[in-house]
C-alpha cells in the first residue's frame, strides 16, 4: 500500500500515540503469525488506520501487552494481542499486497519489474496462507477489481476519477467485509474515500517521476500535455480542492462512527484533520514538512523512529 | 432506553448549559442538511433521532426534578434519584389522576401539548392560579408561541413571586438566545493519577530512543 | 452510474444549443446532458468517448467537463473545464469559464475538512445558517423526528430566533 494514511505526530496526545504504537506493532505481529514472517515486510499505516477503523465501527477493543519484536529485540514494548479486526486487517494487507506486485508485473519495466519478480514468490505463499484461512472470496474481489482498474488503467482513458473510483469501491469491499447493514455501508463509505483520496493523491505523487520515465500515470492521460512535466501550480490547485471534497466526504462518515474509547476517537480525528491535510500540502506543494516530520522518509517511516522498511508492496 | 447522558456525551451531574451544548454540537454533527446528498443520511438520521430522544429525556427529567424541589437553584441535580413531582410517580405513560394539573404535567413532558391544553381547558375560570397558567405557559412554548408563553409565566410570576420554578422559566424564556456561544462541548477524558503515571512512562519509552536506530 | 451527484443539478444548466463548430457528436451529447438524467449522462459520457482522439476541441471537453461533474468527480471535472476554457474560442469561453468557477467554488466551499473550519464551525452558533438549527426551533424537538430546517437556506419560518434570524 502506498503509505498516505497517517497520524499527525506532533498533536497526538501520549496516551494516543501509544495505542496507536500498539495496534500498529500488534498488527505487525498478527501478520507474522497469519501470514508469515516475510508479509511483516509489508506492513503499513494505511492498514493500520483500516484496522483502527474496523475497531470503530465493530466496538472491538484490544488487550495492549508488553512484548519484544524480531525487529527491535532489545526493548519490550506495547502491542495489541491479535483479534479478529487485526487478523482480518493481515489477511487484507497479504491479499492485497500480493495483487499490488502482480499489477506491478503487468506494467513496470526495469529495477521495478525485477523487484516485482524477486518479491512475488513471498507474497504469493502469503496470499496462499489468507486464502487457506478463509478469505478466499476477499481474494478474488480484489482480483477482479485489481483486473478492471487495470483494464481501466490500459485503455488510457482521460479521467482520475474513475479509476480512483474503482480503487475505492475495492477498498470500501475490503473494509465492509464480513459487516452488513448500516455498518457495512459506513464502512464502504470510508473504505470508498479513503481509497479515492489514496489513489488521486499518490497519482500527483507520481507524476513528475511517472512523466519523466513515460510510465503510466492517470493524471498524465486526462491532463493529456507531455510538454507539462511536473504539475502546474492550477493543477496542484485544482487536485487540492478535490483531495479535500474526499476529505470532507470522510468527515462526514468519520462523524458517524461512534467509539467510547477517546484514545481511538481522538486518533481518528488526529488522522482526518491533521494527518491527511497535511499528506496533501506535502504531495502537492511540498510544504508541511515542519520538524517533527523530518525524520519520516517520502513513504516509509514508522511512528517514533524510521523502520527502514518497505511501506510499498 | 440508553442512558440519555452517556448518549450526549456529559456526566450527569452536568449543568443545564452543558448539556445543551453538548445537545447542540451533536445535533450539528448528525444535522439532515449536513448529510442532504450523502447516502449515510439515514443513519446520521437515525443518530439525530437518538440524540433527540436522550435530550427530551434529560429535560424531562430534570423538569420532573425541579417541580419536586421547592427551593430550585438551578445548580447541580447531581447524584440524586430521580423521583417524579408530587410523590415520585413514574413518566412512562399519563396517569389521569383527579388533579389536572398533574395529568396535565405529565402529558407536557411526554410532548402531548394538545391533550395537555385539554386537560387544562377544563379548570373552571375562577380556580385558574399560577400553577394553571406556569403550565399553559409551557404548552404555549411547546407551540412555539412564544409571545403568548411570556404572557403567561409573567402572569404566574405576579401570582405566586415566590416560586422559583416559574421565574426561572421565565428566565430562560427571556434569555433563550443568550445561551448561544457557551462554547463547544469537549468530552473529556478522565484524567486519574494512574494515566499520568501511564503517561510519564510511555514518554519515558518515546524520548529515550537509544536503542534501534 | 446508478444517479446523478446532486452538485449536478445545483451547477449546470447546459444549454441544447451547441457551439457553432461542434461536431456531430459533440451536439448529441450536449442534447443528452442537457436531459439530466442518469441514462442520458452515461449515453453522452459513452458518445464522448467513442469520438476520434484527434478531434476533440474545447466543447469536447466541456462536455467531458459536464459529465464528470455528473458523476461526482472533482478533479476530472475541473481538468476538463479548464482545458476546455484554454481551448475555447472568445465566443465560447464564457460558458466554459462560467461552470468551471462555479465548480471551484462550491466544491471549495464543501471542503470543510480543515481543522480551522471545523472549529470555527463549532464556535459558531449564528442561528440559521444552512448547517445548523437553533434551539428555539420547534420542528427539531417538537416532533422528535429530528428533521428540521429543510429549506435550502436553513431556517424555516417556524424558528423565532430573534437575532441572526430574519
Amino acid at each position: 500500500m502506498y503509505g498516505y494514511l497517517r497520524t499527525h505526530v506532533p498533536e497526538l496526545k501520549v496516551r494516543q500515540q501509544e495505542y496507536y504504537r500498539a495496534v500498529y506493532c500488534g498488527l505487525c505481529r498478527t501478520m507474522g503469525q497469519c501470514t508469515g514472517q516475510c508479509s511483516r515486510m509489508t506492513l503499513s499505516y494505511d492498514f493500520t488506520l483500516f484496522a483502527l477503523v474496523r475497531m470503530a465501527l465493530t466496538g472491538e477493543t484490544v488487550t495492549v501487552r508488553s512484548r519484544r519484536c524480531i525487529a527491535h529485540p532489545l526493548r519490550k514494548r506495547p502491542m495489541a494481542d491479535p483479534n479478529s479486526t487485526l487478523r482480518l486487517c493481515a489477511n487484507a494487507s497479504a491479499i492485497l499486497a500480493h495483487h499490488k506486485v502482480k499489477d506491478d508485473l503487468r506494467d513496470e519495466r526495469g529495477l521495478k519489474r525485477t523487484a516485482a519478480t524477486a518479491v512475488s514468490p513471498f507474497t504469493a505463499s502469503m496470499r496462499r496462507r489468507a486464502v487457506k484461512a478463509g478469505y478466499g472470496d476477499m481474494d478474488s474481489g480484489v482480483f477482479h477489481a485489481m483486473k478492471e482498474l487495470w483494464e481501466l488503467e490500459t485503455s488510457r482513458i482521460p479521467s482520475v476519477d474513475e479509476p480512483a473510483t474503482l480503487f475505492g469501491e475495492l477498498m470500501g469491499k475490503t473494509l465492509a467485509y464480513g459487516l452488513e447493514g448500516n455498518t457495512a455501508k459506513l464502512a464502504h463509505s470510508i473504505g470508498l474515500h479513503l481509497g479515492r483520496f489514496v489513489y488521486i493523491l499518490d497519482a500527483a505523487d507520481d507524476y513528475a517521476e511517472d512523466m519523466e520515465h513515460r510510465r503510466y500515470n492517470p493524471l498524465a492521460c486526462l491532463y493529456g500535455d507531455p510538454a507539462m512535466t511536473e504539475l502546474s501550480d492550477r493543477k496542484r490547485e485544482e487536485l487540492r480542492i478535490a483531495l479535500l471534497a474526499e476529505l470532507s466526504e470522510l468527515e462526514r462518515a468519520f462523524d458517524l462512527l461512534d467509539t467510547d474509547d477517546p484514545d481511538l476517537g481522538g486518533l481518528l480525528s488526529n488522522i482526518l484533520y491533521e494527518g491527511l491535510p497535511r499528506q496533501v500540502e506535502r504531495v502537492l506543494f511540498g510544504s508541511a514538512c515542519d520538524c517533527a516530520q523530518k525524520g519520516q522518509g517520502k513513504k516509509t517511516g514508522h511512528p517514533r523512529r524510521r523502520h527502514g522498511k518497505g511501506e510499498r508492496s | 432506553m440508553n442512558d440519555p447522558y452517556k448518549i450526549l456525551g456529559v456526566s450527569p451531574t452536568a449543568t443545564d448549559d452543558e448539556v445543551k451544548s453538548a445537545y447542540r454540537a451533536l445535533a450539528r454533527k448528525y444535522h439532515p442538511d449536513k448529510y442532504r446528498d450523502s447516502d449515510l443520511a439515514e443513519m446520521a438520521g437515525e443518530k439525530m433521532k437518538e440524540i433527540n430522544a436522550a435530550y427530551d429525556e434529560i429535560q424531562k427529567m430534570r423538569a420532573g426534578k425541579t417541580a419536586g424541589q421547592s427551593g430550585y437553584g438551578g445548580s447541580s441535580y447531581g447524584g440524586q434519584t430521580y423521583g417524579g413531582p408530587y410523590g415520585g410517580q413514574t413518566y412512562g405513560q399519563a396517569h389521569h389522576s383527579g388533579n389536572p394539573y398533574i395529568t396535565a404535567r405529565q402529558l407536557i413532558n411526554l410532548r402531548r401539548v394538545a391533550e395537555a391544553a385539554q386537560v387544562l381547558s377544563t379548570v373552571p375560570e375562577s380556580d385558574r392560579g399560577a400553577e394553571w397558567h406556569f403550565l399553559m405557559g409551557c404548552i404555549a412554548v411547546n407551540r412555539g408561541h412564544f409571545v403568548d408563553a411570556q404572557q403567561f409565566f409573567d402572569t404566574a410570576c405576579g401570582m405566586d413571586p415566590a416560586n422559583a420554578e416559574y421565574r426561572d422559566a421565565r428566565e430562560r424564556l427571556r434569555n433563550r438566545s443568550a445561551g448561544f456561544g457557551s462554547g463547544q462541548t469537549t468530552r473529556t477524558s478522565a484524567c486519574s493519577c494512574c494515566d499520568i503515571c501511564a503517561a510519564l512512562a510511555c514518554m519515558d519509552c518515546c524520548c529515550g530512543n537509544g536503542c534501534c536506530r | 452510474m446508478t444517479e446523478l451527484h446532486p452538485l449536478y443539478g445545483a451547477l449546470t444548466a447546459v444549454s441544447p444549443v451547441p457551439a457553432v463548430t461542434a461536431t456531430p457528436a459533440e451536439r448529441k451529447a450536449r442534447g443528452l446532458l442537457s436531459r439530466h438524467t442518469p441514462e442520458s449522462t452515461a449515453t453522452a459520457l459513452r458518445t464522448l468517448l467513442d469520438t476520434d482522439r484527434h478531434a476533440r476541441g474545447a466543447e469536447w471537453y466541456f462536455l467531458m467537463g459536464v459529465c464528470a461533474l455528473g458523476q461526482g468527480h472533482p478533479a476530472d471535472a475541473q481538468a476538463h473545464l479548464d482545458h476546455a476554457c484554454t481551448l475555447a474560442t472568445p465566443e465560447a469561453v464564457s460558458e466554459y469559464r462560467t461552470l468551471y468557477e462555479s465548480v471551484r467554488n462550491v466544491f471549495e466551499k464543501r471542503r470543510s475538512s480543515d481543522k480551522d473550519d471545523k472549529d470555527r464551525r463549532d464556535r459558531d452558533h449564528a442561528c440559521c445558517s444552512a448547517e445548523d438549527c437553533c434551539e428555539c426551533c420547534f420542528c427539531c424537538d417538537g416532533d422528535g423526528d429530528g428533521i428540521c430546517c429543510e429549506g435550502p437556506d436553513g431556517c424555516c419560518d417556524c424558528c423565532d430566533c430573534s437575532d441572526g434570524c430574519n
